[in-house]
């Protein structure tokens, strides 16, 4: 019985503690923490608690249960998968690693299957220009931009803390993390190492017209190693970061599956290489934030079954970045902030093969906004950022330089509990066009200009009294946005002449709501219920006299939707998890031979913990994925696995 | 209250629906009419028969669907009928569809993998009871059209892909494009009674479309690199198998029209494409605009019905969406339209 209060003890602890970090990381301490938004609303992300019971393959996983968000996966672990916010596009969506930019300027997309979920432990996505105001201005500009945190790179004073996790599953599904943790009042270090292995060789049900047949999907097998050590030091209101992590993956490419033609022999190695650092800042009135990073991602692509003059296809590509820059925010008075902040990236592309261009960029970011109080309940937030691109490829035509201003201006109220919460706001942004665009062979077109979005939004936010059980939260948001200049591949004198042109136009109009609510029944028995909602009606404007002139754009679902149970009784938990995509299109043209059927998949969850002497706890878990065995696809011919089960231990200490 | 009335207005928005589609056609009688094989799109799986009715106006879309209860696969290439049976080659499924050609039923699927390669078949032709399929993985494939089944591999050079027949010989363009830039420029002749290449011939880089004349010469046209080396046709003699000339458009088809050619060329002057009139005796462009071209979005194939001296061009709307049959008179003047499925190109047509 005392092992039962005890655990309690400690369970409750760990969430209280867990949220306290979340409430209290604005304080001007020697935590390390960037995210200073975070603090006005724990319901606006995903916390530790809610990432571990989900149990995703993959940061997909987690950022699909965020409102406005269309995941595009091609199945497997591993498999491509890339984030849409509001339908904009994957390109105009940044995502932030521990206050660290993930920088691709090759194709311009970060696979979210490649970034472990294992040690994520806070996830969250924002479109307004209120974002954090000491992550990299090349994310503060952008579109959108979904910032995550892990366990090894963020420090507050807890001492000396340890991970260990191992888990099975279906497919032969692997995986391991282990990390240490140490941070004290004068020092921080950490050290961290993860894999993932599977077969990925699952059954699905293949419908070919009229009839079916059992399937089982090959060489879609997946390795992947990452490891890492971070250290710095603290002192008085200042912390200094020194880290480097590496990533390695190995991974068979399944392809589409074809009607009566399963050759698949593709594969992909990559090597990614991050050494970054950091200075912070932070104190009564001032923030400040010096960071660079410098990426190296090897990757190498190989079809022995392609049938070119060589017999296959063997081709590197090396893309390089350096991306250093200043941010930082001051009070200048009660009612008056500004911000600021400049980046400079310098990418380049090396490709084996010669025919490719050499390109290398200097991107430039420079950002100057303020915020103001100017009643006792409004807020008035004005930006401008201004970025310069200059392009140089050594090995042809270079793409001319670019010079773009956008602007932010933002209303709101001031969060107050209890009341509403309204904010309107407006931007736009741009993206600019990839090295693949710009130079791949005969397809690329160095013509191109940058993609602009127009993002007009109102969102209110609502929390009521909270009671002694029970509370509440409440968020909608209603945006219209604009798309202008939208980078697509066109047939241009015939269907050899491909090339990729700045021609479609498209408008979006998009609603979510959030509901939040934990419910304490009673002394043990705990209820969590989320839910959320979004519509997304992104319609093709670009020409009038198209086919597909207003019809939905491919691969945006109208309707995407989450609900989330939890039931926690002292140390034992289950977690009910679903989420849901209405019928896409595989083109833009509305027509039912387009459509791609819609689905439901839910996982199930259980844990249960034990806590040992001296803050050590073991955690065993185990999850259904796909309950209900759904068959789906979420791109037309790659089938997502059926129903598969995993099972993790997790070693916790402090 | 208002925020119920904001609900349901957003419900409302949540079921409205897409646009209506076509209904469903299903044709008994198969004459007076088209077999209109459609592409379909890389990796969609959804290459498709649709069959034009002349008699009606009506189309049945998913018509070898309809009749085999399964698809066709992914990205058809060629369609022609030899006897009673229609072949479809279907080049990233790797399989050839034999249909019977009165009932539709399959009659066999002959699966065109090398081990673990698939062969990617592109194109079909026939000759004495034999058909040939070029294969992307460097061969000519001879089946025996009375046992279904592959005779044999002739080895010619990089990506075969279209083949025309002349003085008992088979000309094969070895277009050499998946491997870009250094695409190849040969034709390889093939002699029919031994199925061996006799030789390679130069043409220009990147052949594709071959056509025999009734005169006994090959057309073939080099399309080029898509960029600065221009797409030009040439004429082979088959006697000799020397390439005797050059054509100066920008031609990238070739259709038979009576003794004569339809060419489909790109003016650059005006960035579209045209239909000119090619007279196979005199050897001249007899006409650079045969006709006009207004109804027609994207080009993409052109074939002459002699059974009802008709031309039809095949209009792929872009390439993503759902194409159109053009139905001209023999003299260019447009008729009318027909909604067929995505990326129509070859057709076959029905007394």
């Amino acid at each position: 019985m005392r092992l039962v209060i005890i655990s309690c003890l400690w369970i409750g602890s760990h969430c209280i503690g867990q949220k306290n970090r979340i409430q209290e990381i604005n304080e001007v301490t020697i935590t390390y923490n960037l995210d200073t938004v975070k603090t006005q609303n724990e319901w606006e992300g995903i916390n530790a608690t809610q990432i571990e019971s989900l149990q995703a393959d993959d940061a997909a996983g987690l950022i699909r249960k965020l409102t406005s968000t269309s995941i595009k996966s091609y199945g497997g672990l591993g498999g491509l998968k890339t984030v849409s916010s509001r339908g904009l596009g994957a390109n105009h969506s940044k995502i932030v690693a521990d206050g660290f930019g993930i920088n691709n300027t090759q194709n311009g997309q970060v696979n979210l299957g490649q970034i472990h979920s294992d040690n994520i432990i806070y996830i969250r996505s924002n479109s307004d220009g209120n974002s954090q105001f000491l992550h990299p201005i090349s994310a503060q500009v952008a579109g959108s931009q979904f910032s995550l945190e892990t366990f090894e790179n963020n420090f507050g004073n807890e001492g000396l803390q340890f991970r260990l996790l191992a888990k099975q599953g279906s497919f032969n599904q692997k995986g391991s993390y282990g990390a240490m943790k140490f941070s004290s009042e004068k020092f921080l270090f950490s050290g961290h190492g993860s894999f993932r292995s599977a077969d990925g060789n699952y059954p699905f049900t293949l419908v070919n017209g009229n009839q079916t047949s059992e399937e089982t999907r090959s060489n879609n097998d997946y390795t992947d190693y990452h490891f890492g050590l971070t250290s710095g030091i603290k002192k008085g209101k200042s912390v200094i970061r020194l880290g480097y992590m590496q990533k390695e993956f190995d991974q068979g490419l399944p392809g589409a599956v074809i009607l009566y033609n399963n050759s698949a022999d593709e594969r992909m190695e990559n090597r990614d290489q991050n050494l970054f650092g950091d200075h912070v800042f932070k104190g009564n009135k001032t923030s400040l934030r010096s960071f660079i990073k410098i990426n190296e991602n090897h990757m190498n692509y190989t079809d022995p079954n392609y049938l070119g003059q060589n017999g296959g296809i063997d081709i590197s590509y090396r893309n390089r970045s350096i991306q250093a820059g200043i941010a930082g925010e001051n009070k200048l008075t009660e009612n008056l902030k500004i911000h600021f902040g400049a980046e400079e990236v310098i990418s380049d592309l090396l490709v084996s093969d010669t025919t490719f261009a050499r390109p290398l960029r200097y991107h430039n970011y420079a950002i100057l906004g303020l915020k103001y109080k100017f009643s006792k309940r409004f807020n008035l937030s004005l930006q401008l950022s201004e970025q310069f691109i200059k392009e140089n490829n050594s090995a042809g035509i270079s793409a001319e330089n670019k010079f773009k201003i956008n602007p932010y201006i933002e209303l709101s109220t001031k969060d107050e509990p209890q009341k509403f919460g309204h904010k309107i706001w407006y931007r736009s942004s741009f993206r600019m066009p990839t090295f693949n665009e710009l130079y791949y062979n005969n397809i690329g077109n160095v013509e191109l200009k940058p993609e602009e979005a127009h993002q007009l939004n109102y969102g209110w936010s609502y929390s009521p009294k909270k009671y002694r059980k029970f509370q509440l939260y409440l968020r909608n948001n209603i945006y219209l946005n604009y798309i202008n200049n939208k980078i697509v591949a066109i047939p241009t004198k015939n269907l050899f002449t491909w090339s990729m042109q700045n021609v479609q136009s498209a408008n979006i109009f998009g609603t979510d709501f959030k509901i939040g609510s934990k419910w304490n029944v009673y002394k043990y028995l705990k209820f969590d219920i989320d839910l959320n909602y979004s519509l997304q009606h992104a319609r093709d404007i670009s020409d009038p006299n198209s086919p597909s002139y207003k019809d939905q754009i491919a691969y945006i679902p109208v309707h995407t939707g989450n609900i989330d149970l939890s039931i926690n009784y002292k140390n034992l938990g289950i977690r009910f998890s679903n989420y849901t995509n209405s019928l896409r299109y595989a083109l833009n043209e509305n027509i039912s031979t387009n459509q791609v059927d819609g689905f439901w998949v839910s996982t199930l969850s259980t844990y249960y913990s034990v806590i040992l002497k001296n803050k050590n706890t073991l955690t065993f878990r185990f999850t259904i994925k796909n309950l209900f065995n759904a068959q789906y696809a979420v791109i037309r011919s790659f089938v997502m696995p059926e129903r598969n089960y995993l099972i993790v231990l997790k070693y916790a200490f402090n | 209250m208002r925020l119920i009335k904001l609900v349901s207005c957003l419900c409302l928005l949540l079921f409205s629906c897409g646009k209506d589609n076509e209904p469903p056609v299903t044709i008994d009688t198969i004459s007076n009419g088209a077999l209109v094989l459609c592409e379909g799109l890389f990796q969609q799986n959804n290459s498709q028969l649709s069959f034009v009715s002349f008699e009606n106006n009506q189309v049945e879309n998913n018509f070898f669907l309809n009749r085999n209860n399964r698809q066709l696969g992914d990205t058809g290439n060629d369609l022609k009928r030899y006897g009673d049976k229609i072949y479809i080659v279907v080049n990233v499924s790797s399989t050839i569809e034999i249909l019977d050609a009165n009932s539709f039923a399959s009659i066999k699927q002959i699966s065109m993998m090398n081990g673990a390669t698939a062969k990617q078949p592109r194109s079909i032709a026939f000759h004495e009871g034999l058909a040939y399929v070029t294969c992307f993985d460097g061969y000519v494939d001879v089946i025996d059209t009375i046992s279904l089944t592959i005779n044999s591999r002739i080895q010619v050079g990089l990506n075969p892909e279209r083949m025309a027949i002349a003085n008992n010989k088979l000309y094969v363009t070895n277009s050499g494009g998946l491997n870009t830039p250094l695409m190849d420029s040969t034709v390889s002749i093939i002699d029919l009674n031994t199925q061996q290449e006799i030789e390679k011939i130069t043409v220009g880089m990147n052949p594709g479309t071959i056509k025999a004349d009734p005169y006994g010469d090959i057309y073939v046209v080099a399309r080029g690199n898509y960029s600065n080396v221009p797409s030009r046709m040439k004429k082979i003699n088959s006697q000799t198998d020397n390439v005797e000339e050059t054509f100066g458009a920008d031609i990238s088809g070739i259709s038979l029209f009576n003794n004569d050619f339809l060419i489909t060329y790109y003016d650059f002057a005006t960035a579209q494409n045209n239909v000119g009139l090619f007279n196979t005796n005199t050897e001249t462009i007899e006409l650079a605009e045969f006709m006009p071209l207004n109804e027609i979005q994207t080009l993409y194939g052109l074939s002459y019905n002699p059974i009802n001296n008709k031309i039809y061009i095949s209009d792929a709307m872009g390439y993503t969406n759902a194409g159109y049959i053009r139905e001209y008179d023999a003299q260019g003047n447009y008729i009318q339209s027909y909604h067929v499925g995505l990326n129509p190109s070859k057709i076959l047509f029905y007394e």
